[in-house]
């Protein structure tokens, strides 16, 4: 490989990384981020040859950093307590994190975060690409491995029912 | 007008608040895995070019800041990687391989952790299997189709095809490919598995819930998308 393709890539590495980093923690890796950002980075470069010429390097990256961060709890037993695990490790990271200077208050923070923990597992994983992490809707698809419509679909209805579930925390607190 | 401007602005906000930052030690750590990787043995010649393509690539988006290329189709449809334009020949439709009997499809769908889609259509299905990894699940019938189904959180087939249709069942996307096609086994990663490149036939592919249902024999586009539209979940 000579050293200019080398450097091309560790360019691409660059751009993507806080992207990458982003998107592992938010899907599951916890405190194994950076491990699983590597990871995936270095598994990426070498499978460049099912990259497509021509297409975004972006969600092709971003499904690879998904996949790596799902087999981090792949030995966990069957599906529902891997996505419990998974939400769990997000969920301490969204905790631990309570900046001073947001823009949300704190107390905003913790009903969104516990509103979140109540949905459905896709419709928590929709709203986290697309909203959470700021992806438009054809990287959402790409990354979840959806068909486009299905986003759609997904997204309008697990806002919906994020709204209900936070106006109803919000009437016990006030009752 | 997009709907809950205001919900939607602080689960951004929650978002961008995550503790996670890109430390320029990073890349060099990357860098340092993939020259460690490259001591393995030699990789694909397609490599090089690939890298070329992806600098190439790089300088466009340099050179245009809001690139949001389109997202080929090829991507992603649940559970399988689709490229198109470089398959091989569109000769005679192969005929799929055939599923060793030895399980019901009950006994099956106990083994996988997606949920099994049958053809009522098509009667009892003539076999069942569940691939070593159980993570793809295949029905068979007598001299006819096969459905092999997966889940859509995980790679398993790539495809490539001179062409493929987009259509509809029940109202959702679906992909045909009328024609012979490649079709070769992904790991959970996307990475190919070694030896598992096959000729496939005519296939309808869709996705119910969260499974990934291919429906691959010699059939028509009418008749495939009757067939996937009739798919129940099996009891």
């Amino acid at each position: 490989m000579r050293s200019g393709e080398r450097d091309a890539y560790a360019g691409l590495v660059d751009r993507h990384a806080l992207v990458a980093l982003r998107t592992a923690a938010l899907l599951g890796a916890g405190a194994d981020t950076e491990d699983v950002v590597q990871e995936a980075f270095a598994k990426a470069y070498a499978r460049l040859d099912t990259y497509r010429e021509g297409s975004p390097f972006r969600p092709w990256l971003l499904r690879i950093v998904t996949n790596e961060a799902r087999n981090l709890h792949r030995g966990a037993g069957r599906r529902r307590e891997r996505e419990r695990l998974t939400w769990a490790r997000t969920e301490r990271l969204l905790v631990e994190a309570e900046p001073l200077d947001s823009a949300l208050s704190a107390e905003r923070r913790a009903a969104l975060v516990s509103a979140l923990r109540e949905l459905d597992v896709r419709d928590r994983e929709v709203v986290t690409c697309r909203y959470l992490l700021e992806l438009d809707e054809r990287e959402t698809a790409a990354v979840l491995g959806w068909p486009r419509g299905t986003v759609k679909s997904r997204l309008s209805r697990a806002l919906r029912r994020l709204e209900t579930i936070l106006a109803a925390t919000q009437e016990g607190t006030h009752a | 007008m997009p709907e809950r401007p205001e919900l939607r602005r602080d689960l951004a906000e929650l978002g961008r608040s995550l503790p996670v930052h890109a430390d320029p030690a990073l890349t060099a750590a990357v860098m340092a895995r993939i020259g460690a990787a490259e001591h393995r043995p030699a990789r694909s010649p397609r490599h090089r070019v690939a890298v070329a393509a992806l600098i190439a690539v790089l300088v466009a988006l340099l050179a245009t800041p809001p690139v949001r290329a389109a997202i080929a189709d090829w991507f992603g449809f649940g559970s399988v990687v689709v490229r198109t334009g470089d398959g091989e020949s569109s000769g005679p439709s192969a005929t799929p391989p055939a599923i060793s009997p030895g399980l019901s499809p009950t006994q099956a769908a106990e083994r996988v952790d997606f949920k099994v889609f049958h053809l009522p259509d098509l009667g009892d299905p003539a076999a069942a299997q569940v691939s070593a990894d159980g993570r793809v699940l295949s029905l068979g019938w007598e001299g006819g189709p096969r459905l092999d189904q997966s889940s859509s959180l995980s790679y398993t087939f790539a495809k490539s095809a001179q062409s493929v249709e987009r259509v509809f069942v029940d109202g959702r996307d679906a992909l045909w490919f009328a024609d012979a096609h490649d079709v070769v086994l992904l790991d959970e990663s996307g990475a190919r598995i070694p030896q598992t490149d096959r000729p496939a036939g005519r296939t309808l592919i869709w996705t119910v819930g969260d499974t990934t249902l291919r429906l691959e024999g010699d059939l028509t586009l009418a008749r495939a998308l009757a067939l996937a539209e009739s798919a129940q979940p099996l009891e």
